[in-house]
């Protein structure tokens, strides 16, 4: 039994699901495989049954009973692969199948195939050994387990061979002397046969012990799991022991040794059954984990993700402890959690990625005992948990970006702004100051002469200058946005605008934030340009309507359609102006028109 | 355009025209009141902000203010509170707001203010001398004055059902003339027809846009404004 209390988990994510797809492709093709086995099994119990061996003496049932229990394992074989093809336990069965009507050619002519049927039988039995000690994984862990199945097929394999060397006389009918017979003196023969009575008897009582106190230091699911095989095995051993004895007192032609004969195959015909039961009770367990990749889908609660790791664990008393960045394992309480187990009875199983931990499961120690359940639970809980972590992480760097595009937009209207107020505060004044100037100067000259004229000239110049410098100025940012408002600068691109604009502005109550008076205001006068270079219309509506939690800028032309945000940057420049805001943008202009490009801005 | 409406304080053997100056600007207001004096107007004081205009306006009372609407400390609408200031406190100082962007409804605010004489000019017009100092004279002697490219933009606005397509391009010119504050003498002597001719043609255009007819220049161009500046 493993003695460790920390255990730490860290199963490879996707070897799961890659296992889990490679599976579900092979399934079509393994059914016809399945048949085949079968038809294979039942033929070679057909065989087993004309080949004359030591089984021709005894009643036809017990016969038919013998080649039903091959048939059971195999059978009970196909339907662990198809079922648990992850679990080695199936083709185990099946195989034990095969080597248990192998192993009823005993006594069988040629005394070759006898020989084959002894090593079939001692093969099948230590099969089925295999699988008792090392259920439900598919190694045995225990150097105690494999101490234990190392002497069972050993003692199997010398319980076999000295039948078949004390046997004089084949027991097939017809069959002549037993070429393997070794004639032994009495008394040698007779020591041999009551140590391995004995030495059985004392195998069979260890064995039981250890089976005795794996299934109680198992975890539930896991008990659930192993009971059914481990009941088989004692009805098993419990007859095969009576069978032992009693072959010593009765002669084994007599009805009570036959009927205990009987209960032998009766019990051998259970094992295959009761282990296919324990192969799917095992994976019902792992369906509880499935239940909890479900039950987990949402992000859990802490009393919810405890409530399912316990049902998935079968453990009632699971804790959970979160990890905390700064506080290390918390429990749910926010209270310091310590992985310290002092309990010996209790472990901890922390979950954790390559990236950072995530929970630390606090449950009974028998849990150990079921490494599989354990790295689904490991499996499920860690991909829903980091996925959960992921998720935030991207909602914050999503977060990020959005805040510093809107970082980004703020900063390019101030600079646009700071770039219109330099213009008129710095270049204009100086230019208007310098227009003055030459006016100063012509006044001094004769209005007629041709000095006074060129500076006017120069003076006509510079006015037209400063008119295009002023309208620069409000094309890159209106200072009328900034102080007066929304309502005034729409206002005025209504005004200036080449096609008729049905402004309608009566919804705008109030001034805005800057950064959605900005967003409306360049958003409408890129839709307006649009409209006027592209649409082909002859009026142009622009409406805007504030109600308490939204802004909605509306420029509708009745030209000729067919615009979309995918064409052309300007489109698309709004769109992303839109949602800098948090907004939206919708255009709609089928072919024909009219075109509705319509924003949506949240406030406050 | 080389007339001026004449006023009872214009140079013609009356008193010269009493001025205040506030700009931030040193070399603007300098040259302005370069420009100013050289065209026989008085500058009494210069001021870099409205603190310095208000403190002007109380030791000289003059006839007109010249003010800069971007003044410190924010270099944004100072002027115009400025101007409603000294509507309230020295109702006979006119007020000539200097803009450097043109702004519409700055310009309706301002004339909507009382029934004053105010004005509302581009930076840039000081540049064309006679006009600019007809505008302070207009003022001064209260009247109003709007930048013509402002009466420009709102005239030649595109519009869907243009009820200014009614009007005769003389009544045109004639709405124009009243847009930029000019009286009917003004308009009379600007057109070269009689004052009974500009009075015909104002009552026509006033019946054919709807405005309510009124007297009183001032009031006249703010309802002109207003019409023009409608949606």
């Amino acid at each position: 039994m493993p003695s460790s209390i920390h255990h730490s988990q860290s199963v490879a994510a996707d070897g799961f699901s890659r296992g889990a797809i490679a599976v579900g492709q092979q399934i079509a093709s393994r059914v016809w495989g399945y048949w085949a086995v079968l038809v294979g099994a039942v033929a070679l119990a057909l065989v087993a049954a004309l080949v004359p061996s030591s089984l021709s003496n005894t009643p036809i049932g017990v016969q038919l009973g013998n080649l039903l229990v091959g048939v059971l394992f195999v059978s009970a074989g196909i339907l662990g692969i198809k079922y648990r093809p992850d679990s080695p336990v199936g083709a185990l069965l099946g195989l034990a199948g095969f080597l248990y009507l192998v192993g009823r050619l005993q006594g069988a002519d040629p005394p070759t195939l006898w020989l084959i049927a002894v090593l079939a039988n001692v093969a099948w039995q230590g099969i089925v050994f295999y699988i008792v000690f090392s259920f439900p994984d598919p190694r045995l862990r225990y150097v105690s387990a494999r101490v234990i199945v190392t002497v069972a097929v050993a003692y199997t394999l010398a319980n076999n061979l000295f039948g078949l060397v004390t046997t004089r006389i084949r027991p097939t009918p017809g069959a002549g002397a037993n070429p393997f017979y070794v004639d032994l003196d009495v008394s040698i023969l007779e020591t041999l046969r009551v140590s391995l009575l004995y030495g059985g008897g004392i195998f069979i009582v260890v064995a039981t012990g250890w089976l005795v106190r794996r299934w109680l230091t198992a975890s539930p699911p896991l008990r659930r799991a192993l009971t059914p095989i481990y009941l088989a095995t004692f009805a098993v051993s419990t007859v095969a022991l009576v069978l032992r004895f009693a072959v010593g007192i009765v002669a084994p032609t007599t009805d009570p040794a036959q009927a205990i004969s009987i209960g032998l195959l009766i019990a051998f015909g259970l094992v295959p059954v009761a282990f296919l039961i324990g192969l799917l009770r095992a994976h019902m367990a792992r369906s509880a984990v499935a239940d909890l990749v479900v039950h987990l889908g949402e992000v859990p609660s802490p009393e919810r993700l405890r409530q399912s790791l316990a049902k998935a664990l079968g453990d009632p008393t699971v804790e959970v402890f979160r990890w905390s960045e700064d506080a290390g394992y918390i429990r749910e309480d926010g209270s310091p959690a310590s992985l310290e187990v002092l309990d010996p009875g209790r472990a901890v199983t922390s979950i954790e990625t390559p990236q950072a931990a995530l929970l630390a499961v606090l449950h009974d120690a028998s849990l150990l005992n079921d490494p599989g359940l354990i790295s689904s639970v490991v499996t499920a809980v860690r991909l829903t948990l980091d996925n959960e972590r992921l998720e935030a992480r991207v909602q914050e760097q999503l977060e990020e970006v959005r805040t510093s595009r809107a970082r980004i937009t703020a900063a390019a209207d101030s600079a646009r702004k700071k770039i219109e107020r330099d213009i008129h505060d710095g270049s204009q004044q100086q230019l208007v100051a310098a227009a003055m100037a030459l006016q100063a100067a012509a006044d001094r000259l004769d209005a007629e002469s041709d000095v006074a004229k060129e500076l006017d000239a120069v003076r006509a110049q510079l006015s037209t200058a400063i008119d295009e410098l002023r309208e620069l100025a409000r094309g890159i940012h209106p200072a009328a946005l900034t102080e007066r408002g929304l309502r005034s600068a729409l206002a005025a691109l209504a005004r200036r605008s080449a096609l008729p604009v049905q402004l309608d502005v009566s919804l705008l109550t109030e001034r805005l934030s800057e950064s959605v008076e900005a967003a409306a205001y360049f958003i409408a006068s890129e839709a307006l340009a649009n409209a006027q270079a592209h649409s082909n219309a002859s009026e142009i509506e622009l409406k805007v309507h504030q109600s308490s939690d939204l802004l909605t800028v509306s420029v509708i032309d009745n030209g000729v359609g067919g615009a979309s945000v995918d064409t052309g940057t300007g489109m698309s420049g709004m769109r992303d102006r839109a949602e800098t805001a948090g907004g939206t943008l919708e255009v709609r202009s089928p072919d024909g028109g009219p075109t509705d490009v319509t924003a949506r801005l949240p406030l406050g | 355009m080389g007339d001026s409406d004449v006023s009872s304080r214009s140079s013609d053997g009356g008193m010269p025209i009493r001025v205040v100056l506030a700009d931030d600007s040193v070399l603007v207001r300098e040259g302005i009141a370069r420009l100013l004096s050289s065209a026989g107007i008085e500058v009494l004081a210069q001021a870099g902000e409205v603190r310095g205009l208000m403190s002007a306006l109380e030791d000289h009372r003059p006839d007109v203010a010249i003010v800069d609407i971007r003044m410190p400390p924010t270099k944004t609408r100072e002027g115009i509170e400025a101007a409603r200031r000294i509507q309230e406190s020295y109702p006979d100082v006119a007020v000539l707001l200097l803009s450097s962007y043109m702004e519409v409804d700055d310009a309706v605010d301002l004339l909507g203010l009382s029934s004053g004489s105010v004005g509302y000019l581009l930076k840039d017009s000081v540049t064309d001398v006679d006009e600019f100092v007809a505008a302070v004279r207009r003022v001064a002697s209260g009247g109003s004055a709007v930048d013509p490219a402002l009466v420009a933009e709102l005239v030649g606005r595109q519009r869907r059902r243009d009820p200014l397509e009614t009007l005769t391009p003389r009544e045109r010119e004639v709405l124009e003339l009243m847009a930029h504050g000019r009286s009917n003498a003004g308009i009379a002597r600007e057109l070269w027809v009689s004052e009974g001719a500009v009075e015909k043609y104002v009552r026509s255009i006033l019946q054919k846009l709807d405005i309510p007819p009124d007297a009183e220049a001032n009031r006249r161009v703010v309802a002109v404004l207003t019409f023009l500046n409608q949606q």
